[in-house]
């Protein structure tokens, strides 16, 4: 047999990639924004690109990292998707986010991993109906299949950058935010990761999941920020 | 029987002098004693239609379901043996799954009733034994409008504008001819296989039945679904008043 050259046979290298997510949740469900651009290294390659993967009416998925291997992903899950179907059940949000965890950690323990951060989003069917006890559901995956569930998240370079700004913001109101409160804070957060994060784009959308609504896709937007600040970086004649 | 006896009839590999297939014949027989099914393909939808018989008061609502959704468009419909049946649905599942991974995309009717034809062919031939159930495939789409397929325990698979099997096939294919069906929607459809399906019956014989159906085509935005059964309900009073009021003018 030939010697295999297993380090070949492994995606080291994302090639088009998808940059932050940021989710939060609001009274009565989830909002998710992601910008609209597919970077090849750090050209803006293709525009108008959406990184959001409506499952079912409960449940969003959202990406960042690399398209292809997301495009597999909805593939897989559109099977998961029929394969529950077969059994009269449609997936929920916290089934989904503990499926795609097993699979990411399998891939990475085959030194194979999936180049994609996921963020689950969605609500529970049964939680639907009581919306006493109705908690939104945001739940994070990380390329190496770390997983964890949280109220408000920024993923990508937002993870060094919108962390500790998003959670500042949603404390303010606790758990009381209005879905427009919530925007408001996704949209300051993305004009964050305009100005530092180079492979952000102005293009974006936010999708939402709401108890009452279902899964909302959300249209294109654009915003243009506040350029007067690159006066003062030294950097710039 | 003609068979019986001569010895032609001991396995599916072995043709009769006169060119028949004995196996496949004893096969199809236990379709031909099962409850009713019709299908019928309207003006912008399929209707599937089936009547059956409970076994036992024991078995819970709607235990053994005749009515399947291989994927979000493809339904089918299953009459004979029911094991055999459910088999074929879950081997049609099976494939409609690997359709989906291999070209990202649902896997069609017409090629879902061609590869479970195919299969119960090869079974009756190099695996097993005949398949003793048929098994109708419908959907329906903007495109190409509402398709509808029935396959055989021989592994026939015809493409029909509406067909009927099981016990009172002869009469109810009488009465389906009888209507307009190129002019009827689903939900007239619905109406008609259950007055159909009911003034079939044989009032002696046929106790302890149930009609389940099943519905494809513009109204359900192309997805097949099981009929509701309070649907179904209501056209099965819309079908006795039917018939009452026809026995009337007799």
């Amino acid at each position: 047999m030939a010697p295999v050259h297993d380090e070949l046979q492994r995606t080291l290298n994302p090639t088009c990639t998808g940059a932050s997510v940021i989710a939060m949740q609001y009274k009565t469900g989830v909002v998710v924004m992601t910008d609209r651009v597919v970077s090849y290294g750090k050209m803006a390659r293709y525009k108008n690109v959406s990184r959001q993967y409506k499952v079912n009416d409960n449940v969003l998925v959202t990406f960042g990292g690399d398209h292809a291997d997301f495009q597999w992903l909805q593939n897989v899950i559109e099977r998961q998707v029929l394969l529950w179907k077969r059994f009269d059940q449609d997936i929920g949000p916290k089934a989904l986010h503990g499926y795609l965890t097993s699979l990411l950690y399998a891939r990475r323990c085959k030194m194979n991993p999936l180049w994609n951060t996921l963020v689950v989003a969605g609500v529970e069917e049964e939680e639907k109906n009581n919306k006493e006890t109705s908690t939104p559901f945001i739940g994070i995956i990380t390329q190496k299949g770390c997983a964890y569930q949280v109220k408000h998240v920024a993923t990508g370079l937002g993870a060094f950058l919108l962390n500790q700004a998003v959670e500042d913001e949603f404390r303010k109101k606790g758990d009381e935010l209005t879905r427009q409160e919530a925007e408001a804070v996704l949209k300051k957060a993305l004009e964050l990761t305009l100005y530092h994060d180079c492979v952000a784009d102005n293009d974006f959308e936010i999708g939402r999941v709401d108890a009452n609504e279902g899964v909302v896709l959300g249209k294109e937007q654009t915003i243009i920020g506040d350029w007067s600040i690159a006066e003062t970086n030294c950097q710039y004649e | 029987m003609s068979s019986i006896g001569t010895g032609y009839d001991l396995a599916a590999s072995t043709f009769s002098p006169d060119g028949r297939i004995f196996q496949v014949e004893y096969a199809q027989k236990a379709v031909d004693n099962a409850g009713t099914m019709i299908a019928i393909r309207g003006k912008n939808g399929v209707v599937m239609a089936v009547d059956k018989v409970i076994t036992s008061k024991l078995y819970t609502d709607n235990a053994n379901p005749r009515i399947f959704n291989i994927n979000d468009s493809v339904g089918m419909g299953i009459a004979g043996n029911y094991p055999d049946g459910f088999n074929l649905k879950n081997y049609a599942y099976g494939e409609a799954m690997k359709w989906l991974k291999d070209y990202r995309e649902p896997m069609p009717v017409n090629k879902v009733s061609n590869s479970v034809a195919e299969y119960v062919h090869i079974f009756t031939l190099g695996i097993s034994r005949p398949y003793g159930t048929s098994a109708f495939f419908g959907s329906w789409n903007k495109q190409e409008g509402g398709r509808l397929f029935l396959v055989e325990p021989s592994g026939l698979n015809y493409e029909y504008k509406a067909w009927a099997i099981g016990k009172h096939r002869q009469a109810a294919k009488a009465e389906i001819e009888k209507l307009k069906i190129d002019t009827l929607d689903i939900q007239d459809l619905v109406k008609e296989a259950a007055r159909i399906i009911i003034s079939i019956r044989d009032e002696n014989k046929d106790k302890n039945v149930q009609i389940e159906m099943g519905w494809v085509g513009e109204q359900t935005n192309g997805k097949y679904e099981t009929v509701p059964e309070d649907v179904v309900a209501a056209a099965e009073e819309w079908a006795n008043a039917k018939l009452d009021e026809d026995d009337m003018e007799d």
